[in-house]
């Protein structure tokens, strides 16, 4: 992971999305920035609801029109802002500039066609290639996801693979269109860990080799840790805090932050956080996680919004107490060190799975026929 | 693409290219030229026949109804999507016959539909071509013959009915003939003749208005689904307003106003009686649009027309053909009520059209309302055991290879 040495390649600056429905306006995505460097990945952490995924859909446009609408901010994409481009130049870009890879595995695949046909569809998408070369990419292709005898597996309906060799196929099909950003949205949270771990070294195998830029949504911290470059934490539509990743397991700044990690296994005291997540038609002023911070001052509850404030090691925060005449330690002690690294969650569960895959890999590789969650 | 060492360098960033062709097109199959050359020539020929000689017998010695014409092309399409796509997949073909092997009245009903089939295409030719039910004089088929095994008071007298008996005679009763196994009308038409012409009217109003119906009720009900919003709106409130005017009662109207034809009831059920499948078709779509592959679909760059006509409507085919398979008996059973009412078409011999002449002498001669009735009652029944059957058998969401 080469991290940023030229300009971001995907610039998401001050995004707004609303969905209109009977019970009222969500304010689904609120003002959320982020960067995205070449060969780096950003992890959108945050509880369901937090505006992750449609954060994602609407880098390409995919959010329902017309119950969700961008309001306002926009997503620099190359020099162009996507917010603004036609349906007819969204088409363009996705698949073969920006690339998705979705939650659900057994139904990311059509099930009336082959995998092959699937595959040739998609590459079919954005060049004008033959039948016969379409289909050798397709080889190409799942033999590059680790698809054991992947010309054997062409004429394979989808029902026939397993969960992670979907996902698998669902990322060859990704990679059709050569995308430079590829988009992941929770895509091993209904695998299970053998699988996720696989998958995920995949991932980061693919980024080395295309210095692919990958946002990548999930709420495990473990995969955080194991994939992550810098993480943006997202609460009620808001981002709370981008961080390196190392600084934010090492040093978490907001109290949002530190409370999702309290409430980890393995770490902290496995304390919930309390309160309710706010209604998403009617978000309190201010912080929007102050009725359940345990520092909230008045001043949280003043205003839009807190403004963003450069914590320790470069971390922007969405916090008052990060104002230059406030005293951050209050909510942040200095408590570097000690079992708060990275390697405590590293190691608990992610690295534990990690270091089962190669052996599993290759049961795998010499029993294609059955299945790699066999 | 992918290097196997994992040596490639890192793609500079391209610009964005929006004016570059859009992919590539999917070749055409040859099933579907072949399709398009045939029906290209039904069109031709109907044309022909209706524009440049009108009631005029066309060069190739036989003249078509427009209902004809739109029965060969709806036998087009059975041949070309329901015959040839199972015959090409033996294995799903054999998965079918499978799971159908608990299920003896849905395979019985499959054979007798395919006898409905088979009869109500080639049975009016037959019955001409091998001289079936005709006989060696010259006033025509007698009145009122009893079928085989059954007798009818015959006295022989002047005026009386039957005049004539082709079978024994014994006593004062008039036994069944060979020449017409299931009797003859008291109008001396041969009841054989009469089922057969009506197997013809019961298969071209099913298929015709099945070709009809499938279509727009799969567009509507998907496209509904698909895009959602004012055009959900405006589509389904449409269907409300055509669910509120009964096609029967729009059929005797047209019926009256101009002129009995069957080509009006066929038109008028296949154009304006669609919204129920059209509704069910959108409720089946409105999960599938949900599914993971059409969001992939379109965040690799498809187009929403393309999504719907790769993705959406295969996944939801088995609904439609259990809908449509489910709505025939229905309209046998109005066409044959409109037609006993008298509203139907007085050429075409309709089953309900029989139905009604035989009831002119009903328990003397039983046989002529009898028997039609009893295939009616057959044809409608196995529709519906058929219908039954596919929505068990055809999934395409477990479908296997092929």
């Amino acid at each position: 992971m080469t991290g940023a040495n030229e300009g971001p390649v995907l610039s998401i600056e001050n995004l707004h999305v609303q969905f209109d429905t009977y019970g009222g306006t969500v304010r689904a995505v609120d003002g959320v920035s982020f960067d995205l460097h070449p060969g780096e990945t950003v992890c959108l952490v945050g509880e369901s609801g937090a505006g992750k995924t449609v954060t994602c859909e609407t880098i390409t446009g995919l959010v329902p029109s017309p119950a969700g609408e961008v309001t306002g901010g926009s997503v620099a994409f190359d020099g162009v802002d996507l917010t603004a481009a036609s349906e007819r130049q969204l088409r363009r870009v996705r698949g073969d500039r920006i690339a998705y890879v979705f939650q659900h595995p057994q139904n990311a695949l059509d099930p009336v066609y082959t995998v092959g046909d699937q595959l040739v569809e998609t590459i079919g998408y954005h060049r004008d290639v033959s039948d016969e070369t379409a289909r050798n990419e397709a080889v190409d292709l799942l033999d590059r996801v680790d698809i054991a005898k992947p010309a054997n597996r062409l004429d394979d309906y989808p029902h026939e693979l397993s969960g992670g060799m979907r996902q698998r196929v669902a990322i060859a099909m990704a990679l059709a269109g050569d995308p430079d950003v590829l988009v992941a949205d929770e895509p091993t949270a209904d695998l299970d860990v053998t699988i996720e771990a696989q998958i995920l070294d995949l991932l980061r195998e693919l980024q080395a080799e295309r210095d692919l830029a990958i946002v990548y949504v999930t709420h495990d911290l473990g995969i955080v840790a194991g994939i992550a470059d810098r993480v943006v934490v997202m609460y009620a539509g808001r981002v709370m805090e981008r961080a390196a990743v190392d600084r934010l397991f090492d040093r978490p700044a907001h109290p949002y932050t530190q409370a999702l990690l309290e409430s980890l296994p393995g770490r902290g005291e496995m304390a919930p956080i309390s309160g309710q997540h706010p209604d998403p038609t009617d978000h309190p002023d201010g912080c929007r996680f102050h009725p359940r911070c345990p520092h909230a001052v008045s001043e949280c509850s003043e205003g839009d919004r807190p403004e963003f404030h450069e914590a320790v090691g470069g971390t922007d925060v969405a916090c008052v107490f990060y104002r230059p005449d406030r005293d951050s330690t209050v909510v942040a002690p200095d408590r570097s060190g000690g079992d708060r690294s990275i390697s405590a969650v590293d190691a608990e569960p992610f690295d534990t799975v990690a270091s089962q895959s190669p052996a599993d890999e290759s049961t795998f590789r010499d029993d294609p026929g059955r299945g790699d969650d066999a | 693409m992918s290097d196997a060492d994992g040596t490639q360098s890192a793609p500079p960033i391209e610009p964005i290219d929006f004016e570059s062709t859009t992919g590539r097109r999917l070749p055409v199959q040859p099933r579907t030229i072949v399709f398009l050359v045939l029906l290209s020539i039904l069109a031709i020929a109907a044309g022909y026949e209706f524009l440049f000689i009108p009631h005029l017998i066309p060069p190739w010695g036989f003249d078509t109804t427009i209902l004809g014409y739109l029965f060969y092309a709806s036998l087009l399409v059975l041949v070309f999507f329901v015959v040839v796509p199972l015959a090409r997949r033996p294995t799903l073909l054999g998965r079918y016959l499978y799971r159908l092997r608990s299920k003896p009245l849905a395979l019985l009903s499959i054979g007798y539909l395919a006898f409905f089939v088979f009869v109500g295409t080639f049975g009016p030719w037959a019955v001409e071509r091998f001289n079936i039910g005709s006989v060696d004089s010259p006033y025509g088929p007698p009145m009122a013959q009893p079928p085989i095994g059954e007798k009818i008071w015959f006295n022989q007298g002047y005026g009386s009915l039957p005049n004539v008996c082709l079978g024994p005679v014994r006593g004062e009763y008039c036994y069944g003939s060979w020449n017409f196994p299931l009797g003859t009308t008291v109008w001396g038409s041969d009841v054989i003749d009469l089922i057969v012409q009506g197997f013809q009217v019961a298969l071209q109003i099913s298929l015709v208005t099945a070709m009809l119906i499938v279509p727009i009720a799969t567009v509507v009900g998907t496209v509904a689904a698909y895009y959602g919003g004012w055009v959900d709106e405006l589509l389904m409130r449409y269907v409300d307003l055509q669910l509120v005017v009964p096609a029967v009662f729009l059929i005797i109207v047209i019926q009256v106003v101009f002129g009995r034809e069957l080509l009006h009831i066929v038109l008028v059920f296949g154009l304006l009686n669609w919204g129920g499948t059209a509704r069910v078709v959108r409720a089946e779509a409105l999960q599938r649009v949900e599914e993971g592959y059409v969001q992939a679909a379109e965040s690799a760059g498809a187009s929403s027309v393309w999504v719907l006509y790769r993705h959406v409507v295969p996944n939801v085919s088995n609904t439609v053909l259990t809908a449509i398979t489910l709505q025939m008996p229905m309209l046998i059973l109005v066409e044959a009520t409109i037609s006993f009412l008298g509203y139907g078409s007085p050429t075409e011999q309709s089953w309900g059209l029989t139905i009604n002449g035989g009831l002119a002498r009903f328990p003397t001669t039983w046989w002529t309302a009898i028997f039609p009735a009893v295939f009616l009652f057959l044809t409608a029944v196995s529709f519906h055991l058929l219908g039954d059957a596919v929505r068990e058998i055809v999934d395409p969401q477990t479908e296997g290879r092929g």
